[in-house]
């Protein structure tokens, strides 16, 4: 690199940092989110089932029904 | 066609079907320019190799101003339409901004160095890149200093039209005032002053860095997004809750 390697490597090796924790604190970020959302939007119904169960308990036990 | 992406369902549908196919532009582009700036380009007579940081350096800088113009014209159009997706994209794109800002920063200074004898002079087109550079900070901080995501959006929208007057002045401080640095050499009128084979690497580098920008603005703006959904369940839950518990 005609002496001047230790620039050239350095100037490459800087971006190929940047952009590789760029990527991956993304990525990270993305995943993060869709794992969270895809477990929020699961439980969702379950706690509507539980909720409704729970009802139909509580009115059975008024002797309502 | 703009409001049709406003719709943040109907943007990551979209974006769905857009991101293999620049994930798959950003490794053949970035991966054939690589090739071209190492293995079959030339050392510049004068420069010699310290040329090749030419191609981390120009598309970096390319980069940073067209980030920062993508995120001036989404504020726009965020504070006029009241396009919600202009925003998030707006903010997703300023941390990838401010990152090729600094790699450009860096590199300049890298190649400074062995070819003007210093790492850093205080000329109008390196100071007006440090100020693009501190732009992004700037505007990061602020659409993150509000606990209503709306102002912050606002408020930082507005910055990002105030910076935008930095754009002109940094493509035309080689022209206007004595710098240091080189004028342009690409995108001046008639034929480019570099050769071909270094313009070759030059434009599938900045190719590929384009590429790049748009997979990691989609990640990025997908994470936003997927985000304020999980507050609007968390509202929603608490809501849902407080109301149970009061009946």
């Amino acid at each position: 690199m005609g002496g001047h390697g230790g620039f050239i490597w350095s100037s490459w090796g800087i971006a190929f940092v940047v952009l590789a924790i760029l990527i991956g604190v993304s990525l990270k970020s993305m995943r993060a989110r869709e794992r969270e959302l895809a477990r929020m939007e699961a439980e969702m119904p379950r706690r509507r089932r539980r909720r409704n169960g729970q009802s139909k308990t509580d009115a059975a036990a008024d002797g309502s029904q | 066609m703009l409001h049709r992406f406003a719709n943040p369902t109907r943007f990551l549908k979209m974006s769905n079907a857009v991101l293999p196919w620049a994930t798959g532009l950003t490794v053949i582009f970035i991966g054939s320019g690589l090739y071209f700036a190492f293995g079959a380009s030339p050392a510049d007579y004068q420069q010699g190799e310290t040329v090749r940081i030419m191609y981390v350096h120009v598309p970096s800088a390319w980069m940073a101003m067209f980030a920062y113009a993508f995120i001036a014209v989404a504020s726009a159009v965020g504070l006029i339409w009241k396009h919600p997706v202009a925003h998030v994209c707006a903010l997703a794109s300023a941390p990838i901004g401010a990152c090729f800002t600094l790699i450009c920063l860096t590199t300049g200074s890298l190649w400074g160095k062995p070819m003007w004898g210093t790492w850093w002079v205080w000329d109008a087109r390196l100071t007006s890149v440090l100020v693009l550079f501190f732009l992004y900070l700037g505007f990061i901080a602020l659409a993150n200093a509000f606990d209503d995501a709306t102002r912050g959006e606002k408020a930082s929208a507005i910055l990002a039209l105030v910076g935008a007057v930095n754009l002109p002045i940094i493509k035309f401080s080689v022209d206007w005032w004595n710098t240091l640095h080189q004028p342009a050499s690409v995108t001046k009128i008639g034929m480019p002053a570099v050769h071909f084979s270094m313009l070759t690497p030059l434009l599938l580098m900045a190719v590929g860095f384009t590429m790049l920008f748009v997979v990691l603005v989609i990640v990025r703006a997908r994470a936003v997004l997927e985000e304020r959904r999980i507050n609007a369940l968390r509202s929603a839950r608490i809501h849902a809750d407080t109301a149970q518990n009061v009946a």
